[in-house]
């Protein structure tokens, strides 16, 4: 390595100074993306999770409906609406699980 | 924290932001590689940027090694990517022959004496910190200094005479080791 001179050095140190100040930049914008990629990713998985809480909880309520409007007898409609009660009850359990532990880790 | 933990942390528990603590700690030495790669400071900086950010995206394929050097080897490829791009351009209106490969050594050298600048500068004092920063990157005259710090203007010129001494005598200090 050949000696530096005073004007090299003053020209280094100003580029260093810059440089300081380019990385900081750096680190803002990638900053900046990191958590619009995590608040798009975040919104992604809600939107699947809430399709599949919607589906699972509209079909089993249309069955009963369906079975109600057949005219098979209110002790079958009794019967499946129970089940489809039970059923529900834990979805909903379970979906409250997932989305506590969803929020903690995520928010 | 190691690099390990942080990594732990934001895979395991989302905590997005601690990765601006490996932003800070790598972006230096990707920059550098990316500058030695491009020689253009805005390409050296879309490429440190893009570096992270796919690193980011990336994070879970990371096998535990060297982070720097896992991050450095992103930053050659994209540039190498870049250049190869930028090459095809060119040779839209130029031969291939007359395209100078980059001087890598003299670049890695002038990379590794602003490594050591960003160290010792690190290292001052903070009061010298703030001098040096007003005198070389605010560009302010020794009488606006000298207001700023409260410092008389020929303090201000030893104050400056004497970091520079430091700088040079620690560049050579690490040169020689």
């Amino acid at each position: 390595m050949k000696e530096i001179n005073e004007n090299e050095l003053d020209a280094l140190i100003g580029e260093t100074l810059r440089r300081e100040k380019i990385l900081e930049e750096v680190n803002k914008q990638v900053m900046l993306t990191v958590q619009k990629q995590k608040r798009s990713k975040l919104f992604t998985k809600w939107a699947v999770f809430s399709f599949w809480i919607a589906t699972l909880t509209i079909l089993p309520i249309a069955g009963v409906y369906y079975i109600a409007e057949s005219g098979l007898g209110t002790e079958v409609t009794l019967s499946f609406g129970f089940s489809i009660l039970i059923f529900l009850i834990t979805l909903f359990h379970q979906a409250n699980k997932i989305s506590a532990k969803f929020f903690l880790n995520n928010m | 924290m190691e690099d390990k933990d942080i990594v732990q942390r934001i895979l395991r528990h989302g905590e997005t932001q601690c990765y601006s603590l490996i932003v800070k700690r790598y972006s230096g030495i990707v920059f550098s590689k990316a500058i030695c790669l491009m020689k253009r400071e805005d390409l050296a900086q879309e490429i440190t940027q893009q570096t992270f950010i796919r690193a980011y995206t990336n994070l879970d394929s990371w096998r535990g090694g060297s982070l720097g050097a896992w991050l450095v080897s992103i930053a050659a490829h994209l540039s190498l990517n870049e250049l190869d791009k930028l090459r095809r351009e060119r040779t839209d209106f130029m031969e291939e022959s007359q395209w100078k490969e980059p001087e890598q050594e003299d670049n890695e050298e002038h990379e590794t004496l602003i490594q050591i600048l960003k160290k010792s500068i690190k290292e001052l004092p903070p009061d010298d910190q703030k001098i040096i920063r007003l005198h070389y990157f605010e560009e302010k005259k020794t009488a606006e200094i000298a207001k700023l710090t409260g410092l008389t203007p020929s303090n201000v010129l030893v104050k400056l005479h004497r970091i520079r001494e430091l700088l040079k005598k620690k560049i050579e200090n690490e040169r020689n080791k």
